[in-house]
C-alpha cells in the first residue's frame, strides 16, 4: 500500500500515458458521432471514480447519479440565467454539489450499512422530485434548455477556442479528466485516504487513535460529490440541455454495474468497468430493448460469481506477462 | 380548509393506499428481519401479481377474486427463486444481493414488456364497479375492497408467525440465527419461506391494484420506492413498524397529494423518513442499526 | 487538581446496574490496576473510563477536565487513549504504516495537503516516529510484514504501539496479556513498565491475571459487584480478607 514513490508513480502514469495516448488520436479516427460518445465515456469515468472514492470507508450510496444532476442544473441555470462563464460556473456548480451533499449527510451520518443505501436513495429522490415540481429554475418536467456553450475568447482572439466544434470539447474534457484522475489518485495515496481505508476495516479502532469516523465520512462524501458536479457540469455543456428524466433510478444502476464489473479495491477498478460496459453497450445496441435484460445478468452474474470485479483478475494477467517475458515483476 | 365530503374521500383513500403500502411493506420487513435480504426487484413482484390478473382476469375471464388468490402462490413462488439464484450465493452481502435484485429487475421488465407489451397500459376492467356513499363522499369499492383483503392477509400473518410452528421459526430465525440453528432449524427453509411470503403478499397487492392503477412493466417501481421508505420508518426488520409506518405514509401521502399534488406528497414522505432518521435511526418500532 | 480522576461513576443497562458509585484517582505516571472477579463491571468500568461508553452519572475528569461523554476521538485528542482486548488493527497494512495511520492526530490531514503534499516534512518526521516506537517495543523484525500475518502477541503489541503513536498522556489497557503464554507476557509487563518509565505516560489497566498485576502496578484497585471493594498497594491487597473472600473458589489468586 504504502509503495515506494518511484514504484507507485509507474503504477500511475503507465496506464494513464497509455490511455491518454489513445485518446489524443481518437479524434483523427472517428467520427463526430463517435467522438461525443467518447466525451460521455470520459464523464462517465469522473462519476464512476468520484464514487469509488466513497467505497473505500465502505459506504455505498444511491444517490450518486442525482448528485450529478445537481451539478448538472447549477451549470445549466447559471450559464444560462445568469450568463456566468464557465470557469466561474463550474467551480460554483462542485461547491453547490458540495452543499446539498451535507444535507444529505446529516440524516444519512445517522445510519450505516443498508438503511444508508436506501436513505441516501430516498434522499435522491426528493431532489429529483424538487427538479419536477418547481419550474422556477429547473424548467420542471420539461427540465433547462439552451444551454450556452462554453466560451473562451471571441472569434479573432488568438486565444480563441470554438466550442461549436466537438474536437475541442472533447479536449477539454479529457484534459479536466485527467486532472480529476491525478487528484483523486493523490487522495487516495495520502494519509487521508489511507484513514479512510482505515475506517473501513475497523472504524472503532481509528475512534480510538483520534479520528472522528463520523466527520470522516461526510468529508468523502462531500469529496465524492463535488467530482459528480463537475461531471454534472461538463454533460450540462455538452448536452446543451437537462431532462430530469435522465436521471431516474436505472442510470444510478448502471454506475453500479460499472463499479461492480471493474471493482473498486484498485484504483483502476472503476475505469476498466466504465470501459468495458461502455463497449458492451455500443456492441449491444442490435439488442435493443432486450439490452436492460443483458445487462441485469451480467450484473447478477458478477456479483455471485466475481464479486471483486475484473481487477481482480488483473494480477493474474500481470503474472501471465511476466512470465511470458521473464522481466522482474513491476509490483 | 377542506369540506367534509373531500376529507371522508381523502380519509377512505389514505386507508385504502395505507392497506397497500402495508401489503407490499410486509413481505419486504419479513425477508429483510429473517436473513438481511433486501429484494430491489420487490416491485417486480409486485407487477407480476398485476400481470397474474390481467392474464387470468382480463384475458382468460376467470373470475377476479380467482386471479387474486391465484397471484399468491405464483408470485411466491417467483420470490423463491429469487432466494435460491441471488439471495442464498450472497447470504451475509446484504448489497451485493440487492443490487444483484436490481439486476433482475431489469430482466423481469424486459421479459414482462416483450411478452405483454410495453408502450400501451393493459388495462384491467373493473369487476366492483360502483362506490358507497359515505356522508355524501362517493369511494369505489373496488378500492375499499383493498382493505378487509389486507387485514384478512396481515392478520393471517401475525396468526402465522404466532401461532404456527413454521411461523415462529421464521421469528426465532429473525432474532437470532444461531440460536435457531442450534434448535434444528433448517435456515435454508426459512429464507425459503420468508421470500415465498414476500412475494405472496407483493402479488396479491399487486393483482388487487391491477384494476385501479395502469399496468405497465415499470408499475412497481413507485410502490418498491414506497416500501422501502415504509421499511426504514417503521424499522428495518419489524413488521408491526412496516404496518404502522405504511398507514402513516399512506396518510401523508393521500392528504399532501390532495391539497396540493403528488409530487409535493412524495418529497414530504422522503422529508418525514429524513426526519425520523435524524431522531430515531433504528425507526419507529426498530431496535436494530442495520 | 488531580491527573485523573473517576467521580461517583455509575452506569446501568436498562435494569442491570453494572457499576456503582465509584471512586478513582490516578496520579500521573502511576501504573493502576483494576481487576475483580468475574461479572464485577470492570469491562463495564473500563469502557466508561475509556470513553466508549457514557455513563449513567457520575464523571470521568482527565486534567480538570470532564471526559465522560465526549466522543471517544476526541478525548484521544486531549491525550487519554485505550488499547483494545481484541486483536485491533488494520489487517492489509503493513505493521509500519499501521503505526503511521495512528499518528493521525500529529498530521497534516487536510484535503489540501492530501492533493499537494506540500507538507513533506511533517510526514517524514511521523515516520521517523512510527519507526523509532516500532522499535521501542521490540517490534523492528516485523516492520514490513503484512498486520494480519503477526502473531497474537505481536498484534497485541502493536495495537500499544497504536496507541502509543498518538503521544498520549494516559494510556489504558484492556486486559493487555489476554491469550497471552508466559513469555509473551513478560515481554508486555516490560514494555508496560518501559513505557511509564522512560516515556513517563500513565497507566490504567484492566486484567484478570494477577502474576501480572503484581508485578507491573503501583497501585490496585478492586472491583465486586460493581461497587469499589478495597484500595491500595499490591501487597496489601494480596492479603486483603474481602478481596480474598470475593475471588473465593476461583484459583486465581497467587498467595
Amino acid at each position: 500500500m504504502l509503495k515506494s514513490s518511484a514504484n507507485s508513480s509507474v503504477e500511475f502514469w503507465l496506464p494513464v500515458f497509455i490511455i491518454v495516448g489513445f485518446l489524443c488520436v481518437a479524434p483523427q479516427i472517428v467520427s463526430a458521432y463517435r467522438l461525443e460518445l467518447l466525451t460521455i465515456f470520459l464523464i462517465n469515468v469522473i462519476l464512476a471514480q468520484s464514487y469509488r472514492l466513497m467505497t473505500t470507508t465502505g459506504d455505498w450510496t444511491l444517490c450518486h447519479y442525482i448528485l450529478m444532476g445537481v451539478g448538472a442544473y447549477a451549470t445549466g441555470i447559471l450559464a444560462k440565467k445568469f450568463g456566468v462563464p464557465f470557469y466561474a460556473a463550474m467551480p460554483l456548480a462542485g461547491m453547490i454539489t458540495v452543499g446539498v451533499s451535507l444535507l444529505f449527510a446529516v440524516p444519512l451520518s445517522r445510519t450505516i450499512g443498508f438503511a444508508f443505501f436506501i436513505a441516501s436513495f430516498a434522499l435522491g429522490e426528493f431532489v429529483r422530485h424538487v427538479w419536477l415540481k418547481f419550474h422556477n429554475p429547473f424548467g420542471g418536467a420539461r427540465g433547462v434548455n439552451g444551454i450556452p456553450k462554453l466560451e473562451i475568447g471571441q472569434s479573432g482572439d488568438w486565444y480563441f477556442v470554438d466550442f461549436w466544434d466537438s474536437t475541442n470539447f472533447y479536449f477539454f474534457t479529457l484534459i479536466f479528466t485527467v486532472l480529476v484522475l491525478v487528484i483523486l489518485y493523490r487522495i487516495d495515496r495520502s494519509r487521508i485516504g489511507n484513514a479512510w481505508k482505515a475506517i473501513y476495516a475497523d472504524s472503532e479502532l481509528c475512534e480510538s487513535i483520534g479520528i472522528n469516523v463520523t466527520r470522516a465520512r461526510v468529508m468523502v462524501f462531500c469529496v465524492a460529490g463535488f467530482f459528480a458536479g463537475i461531471a454534472g457540469s461538463l454533460m450540462a455543456y455538452l448536452i446543451g440541455s437537462i431532462d430530469p428524466h435522465n436521471f431516474e433510478m436505472v442510470e444510478m444502476v448502471y454506475l453500479i454495474i460499472w463499479v461492480v464489473v471493474g471493482g473498486v479495491k484498485t484504483f483502476w477498478g472503476p475505469l476498466i468497468g466504465v470501459i468495458s460496459m461502455s463497449l458492451v453497450f455500443e456492441l449491444s445496441r442490435p439488442l435493443e430493448e432486450w439490452r436492460p435484460l443483458l445487462f441485469g445478468v451480467i450484473l447478477i452474474v458478477f456479483l455471485v460469481y466475481m464479486p471483486g470485479g475484473l481487477e481482480t483478475i488483473i494480477p493474474r494477467f500481470k503474472s501471465f506477462f511476466v512470465d511470458l517475458f521473464g522481466k522482474k515483476e513491476i509490483s | 380548509m377542506m369540506e367534509l365530503e373531500t376529507l371522508i374521500q381523502s380519509f377512505a383513500n389514505a386507508l385504502v393506499l395505507g392497506s397497500i403500502y402495508a401489503m407490499v411493506a410486509v413481505g419486504l420487513a419479513l425477508a429483510f428481519g429473517v436473513m438481511q435480504m433486501a429484494n430491489f426487484a420487490h416491485g417486480e413482484l409486485f407487477m407480476a401479481g398485476a400481470y397474474v390478473v390481467y392474464v387470468l382476469y382480463s384475458l382468460a375471464g376467470l373470475p377476479f377474486f380467482i386471479a387474486v388468490i391465484a397471484a399468491f402462490p405464483i408470485v411466491a413462488l417467483l420470490g423463491v427463486l429469487f432466494e435460491r439464484a441471488i439471495f442464498r450465493p450472497t447470504r451475509g452481502n446484504v448489497l451485493a444481493g440487492f443490487m444483484a435484485t436490481a439486476g433482475a429487475s431489469f430482466i423481469f421488465q424486459v421479459l414482462v414488456g416483450q411478452q405483454w407489451g410495453v408502450g400501451l397500459m393493459r388495462s384491467v376492467p373493473v369487476p366492483y364497479k360502483g362506490s358507497a356513499e359515505i356522508l355524501g363522499a362517493a369511494v369505489s369499492w373496488q378500492r375499499l375492497a383493498i382493505i378487509p383483503a389486507t387485514i384478512i392477509m396481515v392478520g393471517g400473518l401475525w396468526f402465522f408467525l404466532k401461532k404456527i410452528k413454521a411461523g415462529k421459526a421464521l421469528r426465532a430465525c429473525a432474532q437470532d440465527t444461531e440460536a435457531a440453528v442450534l434448535q434444528g432449524i433448517s435456515i435454508n427453509k426459512m429464507t425459503m419461506l420468508a421470500m415465498f411470503l414476500s412475494g405472496g403478499f407483493a402479488g396479491v397487492g399487486g393483482a388487487l391494484m391491477a384494476p385501479i392503477i395502469p399496468v405497465t412493466p415499470y408499475m412497481g417501481h413507485v410502490y418498491a420506492i414506497t416500501a422501502f421508505i415504509v421499511v426504514i420508518v417503521g424499522g428495518m426488520a419489524s413488521i408491526a413498524g412496516a404496518v404502522l409506518a405504511a398507514f402513516i405514509l399512506g396518510f401523508i401521502h393521500t392528504f399532501v397529494s390532495t391539497l396540493y399534488d403528488s409530487v409535493t406528497a412524495t418529497m414530504v414522505g422522503v422529508l418525514f423518513m429524513a426526519i425520523v432518521l435524524i431522531v430515531k435511526p433504528t425507526g419507529l418500532l426498530g431496535n436494530v442499526k442495520v | 487538581m488531580s491527573f485523573f480522576s473517576v467521580k461517583k461513576l455509575s452506569k446501568n443497562f436498562g435494569g442491570l446496574q453494572a457499576n456503582h458509585m465509584i471512586d478513582l484517582e490516578v496520579e500521573e505516571g502511576e501504573i493502576r490496576g483494576v481487576i475483580g472477579p468475574n461479572g464485577a463491571g470492570k469491562t463495564t468500568f473500563f469502557n466508561v473510563v475509556s470513553g466508549f461508553y457514557a455513563p449513567s452519572s457520575g464523571t470521568v475528569e482527565f486534567k480538570g477536565q470532564v471526559i465522560s461523554g465526549l466522543h471517544s476521538s476526541k478525548i484521544a485528542k486531549l491525550g487519554v487513549v485505550r488499547t483494545f482486548q481484541r486483536a485491533a488493527l488494520f489487517p492489509d497494512f503493513t505493521v509500519l504504516e499501521n503505526v503511521v495511520i495512528a499518528r493521525h492526530l500529529n498530521a497534516d490531514v487536510s484535503l489540501m495537503n492530501a492533493i499537494f503534499r506540500h507538507n513533506n516534512k511533517a510526514e517524514a518526521g511521523n515516520l521517523e516516529r512510527a519507526k523509532e516506537i516500532i522499535n521501542f517495543l521490540g517490534l523492528e523484525h516485523e516492520q514490513d510484514n503484512i498486520a494480519a500475518n503477526l502473531s497474537h502477541g505481536y498484534q497485541r503489541v502493536l495495537g500499544v504501539a497504536m496507541a502509543l503513536a498518538t503521544e498520549p498522556e494516559m494510556l489504558m489497557l484492556d486486559e493487555p496479556v489476554a491469550g497471552m503464554n508466559s513469555g509473551e507476557k513478560a515481554i508486555m509487563v516490560d514494555h508496560v513498565k518501559k513505557i511509564r518509565d522512560d516515556w513517563g505516560i500513565t497507566v490504567l489497566l484492566v486484567e484478570h491475571d494477577m502474576k501480572t498485576v503484581m508485578n507491573l502496578c503501583d497501585k490496585i484497585t478492586v472491583l465486586d459487584f460493581g461497587e469499589k471493594l478495597a484500595e491500595g498497594l499490591p501487597e496489601d491487597i494480596i492479603h486483603n480478607k474481602k478481596v480474598i473472600e470475593a475471588y473465593l473458589g476461583a484459583d486465581e489468586i497467587v498467595a
